[in-house]
């Protein structure tokens, strides 16, 4: 399993840096704009007060968004779920099936390695390049922080991260649990990338608009904190997003030891699902 | 089955509706070189793919080198090299890094120069990155990782795929010495020329099942055969008697030259022969090619 960890994360290098360092030199200047725009415009401040609750909430919901959670998830967390979502599930629909696609995996399985240390060694390097990504971000957040004057300490903007991440998670599980029962990892990209945007748009538009909020609890990102989590972790969110995700993952891997190998695209709901089970005479 | 290196019983294999093997019977020996015939559709890598649990059977049993590859996968993988026939390989790699890679997933590892020498006689470059090679160079490098660990199983699917004349002798010349050292090798190919020359025995599988298995002379030897006599004197066609195997495809007015067809035995003809005064004799085996389109002609017709 090892091997393939590995494997896997080293081709992610790139992924890691360029998304890692974009996006904590992007935190690291969030703090200077804070500096500039938030703490020394008075009229900006009476600018963003003007505007209408409804367009307020769509962003931000209810939080403040002059306080430091305001500020954060205005300027940060309340569009990574969609940024850095649509990235993990394009990286969860080719984890298994685009090699398997494009017929690399074929070899790979034919050495003395299980199914089950391939699944888990590629799994568990993307989640380790996830990580990566947000401590590298969290990196910059961090420079940032100790340079400017901003009312938040350092362990409590760990806080946002780790609702990011279990928002992100749910994500990778979905797209890994669609890519092993729809028949391309294309179209479980298209499926899982779906379910990100409109997740998005009903848990915002909830905000403002009550008829939403019974679907709204379908949607992961419903139980996604952003900035807000600066003032305390939801413990309940982050049980359900990670339970829900350990499901899915756990769903997926017993679908991937079931299943033929897909060869060119071979695979299919019909082959996912009704498989005839193997009668081996003993 | 005690002896076998690959063992088939009643394997079926259906893609949703299609039916790839339909009851699959093999029994291929250890240490013996098989060459496994068909054409595109017959069920060849499937049977291949079946062998490595990379799909599996809807029924039957399998066993290779005396596991059930569904029950001990990790253990038939480690006893098999494989080269398939789609291959394709991780770009990113070099050839030496990636038989650095194989090797680490395998275990009774063998010696790296051996890898080295295999690549220096298939004239392959080690540090060129694998998505920039031809694809008779991809080629060699998927067939150089069979031969990363010691195994006692060879499966190659379509091993000469995309080489040039030389490479395909000289990539026929390895499998012979793999055989030498004990190694049992299965490939398939539809190059009857390849499994002629080196195959011990031959299966031929038609539409997902076994049509013919046997030795490969044997199978030559026992077809038909074509046979062209020339007398020096005049010898009529009634002067050969009643020889069951033999039919005449052409008779020269002359009753000089006679063309025939054997089927078997060639012993009772000449014998006959031998009564009469011959200048020239020539025997036309079929080629394995020729066989081999003969258990597909009703395939031919069909189309």
């Amino acid at each position: 399993m090892f091997a393939m960890f590995q494997r896997k994360l080293l081709k992610n290098w790139l992924m890691i840096l360029s998304w890692g360092l974009g996006l904590g030199l992007l935190g690291y200047y969030l703090f200077d704009i804070y500096d500039t725009f938030f703490k020394r415009d008075v009229d900006l401040m009476s600018l963003f007060s003007a505007f209408p609750d409804d367009i307020m909430a769509f962003f931000g919901g209810d939080v403040d968004l002059f306080s430091p959670a305001g500020f954060l998830h205005l300027e940060f967390f309340s569009y990574m779920p969609i940024v850095l979502g649509i990235v993990v599930v394009s990286a969860a629909t080719s984890l298994i099936t685009k090699p398997e696609e494009e017929g690399t995996l074929e070899l790979t399985l034919a050495q003395p390695i299980s199914r089950t240390a391939l699944f888990w060694g590629r799994l568990l390097a993307l989640i380790v390049t996830i990580l990566l990504i947000l401590v590298i971000t969290f990196g910059g957040f961090g420079l940032g922080l100790s340079l400017n004057d901003f009312d938040l300490e350092l362990a409590e903007l760990v806080l946002p991260f780790v609702s990011l991440f279990s928002v992100l998670m749910i994500f990778l599980s979905i797209a890994l649990l669609l890519s092993m029962i729809l028949p391309t990892s294309g179209s479980a990209g298209l499926a899982a990338g779906f379910l990100l945007i409109a997740s998005f748009f009903i848990s915002s538009l909830a905000r403002i608009d009550d008829k939403l909020e019974g679907i709204n609890r379908f949607s992961p990102l419903n139980y996604y904190q952003g900035g807000e989590a600066v003032n305390g972790l939801n413990t309940e969110y982050l049980l359900l997003m990670f339970g829900l995700s350990v499901g899915f993952i756990l769903l997926a891997w017993l679908l991937f030891e079931k299943r033929d190998l897909r060869f060119g695209g071979s695979g299919g709901l019909r082959f996912a699902f009704k498989r005839k089970a193997s009668i081996t005479k003993k | 089955m005690a002896e076998s290196a690959i063992w088939f019983k009643d394997v079926h294999k259906y893609y949703g509706k299609v039916h790839a093997l339909r009851g699959l019977n093999l029994d291929v020996k250890q240490g013996e070189v098989f060459g496994f015939l068909g054409p595109n559709g017959a069920g060849k890598t499937t049977s291949i793919r079946c062998m490595l649990d990379l799909i599996r059977p809807n029924q039957g049993e399998i066993r290779v080198m005396g596991f059930d590859p569904q029950a001990n996968p990790q253990r038939v993988k480690a006893l098999v090299g494989y080269l398939p026939g789609d291959l394709t390989l991780e770009g990113d790699f070099t050839p030496r890094r990636f038989f650095q890679y194989v090797r680490r997933l395998r275990e009774n590892k063998r010696p790296w120069k051996d890898l080295l020498q295999m690549a220096d006689r298939l004239g392959l470059s080690m540090d060129q990155k694998i998505k920039t090679l031809s694809q008779g160079n991809k080629q060699k490098v998927g067939l150089i990782q069979c031969f990363t660990s010691n195994i006692p199983l060879l499966l190659l699917d379509e091993p000469t795929l995309g080489l040039d004349p030389l490479m395909k002798q000289e990539v026929l010349n390895i499998i012979k010495e793999e055989s030498q050292r004990g190694t049992t090798v299965f490939f398939s190919s539809h190059i009857l020329s390849e499994v002629q020359k080196i195959a011990d025995r031959v299966g031929i599988i038609r539409k997902g099942h076994l049509v013919e298995i046997a030795e490969t002379d044997d199978l030559i030897t026992r077809s038909i055969t074509r046979a062209t006599v020339l007398f020096a004197d005049r010898v009529e066609k009634s002067s050969f008697g009643s020889l069951e195997n033999v039919k005449f495809l052409r008779v020269n007015d002359d009753r000089l030259s006679y063309t025939l067809e054997v089927t078997g035995e060639m012993d009772a003809l000449i014998k006959t022969l031998a009564k009469f005064p011959v200048i020239d004799l020539e025997i036309n085996h079929p080629s394995l090619e020729e066989i081999f389109l003969n258990y597909y002609k009703d395939d031919e017709s069909e189309v």
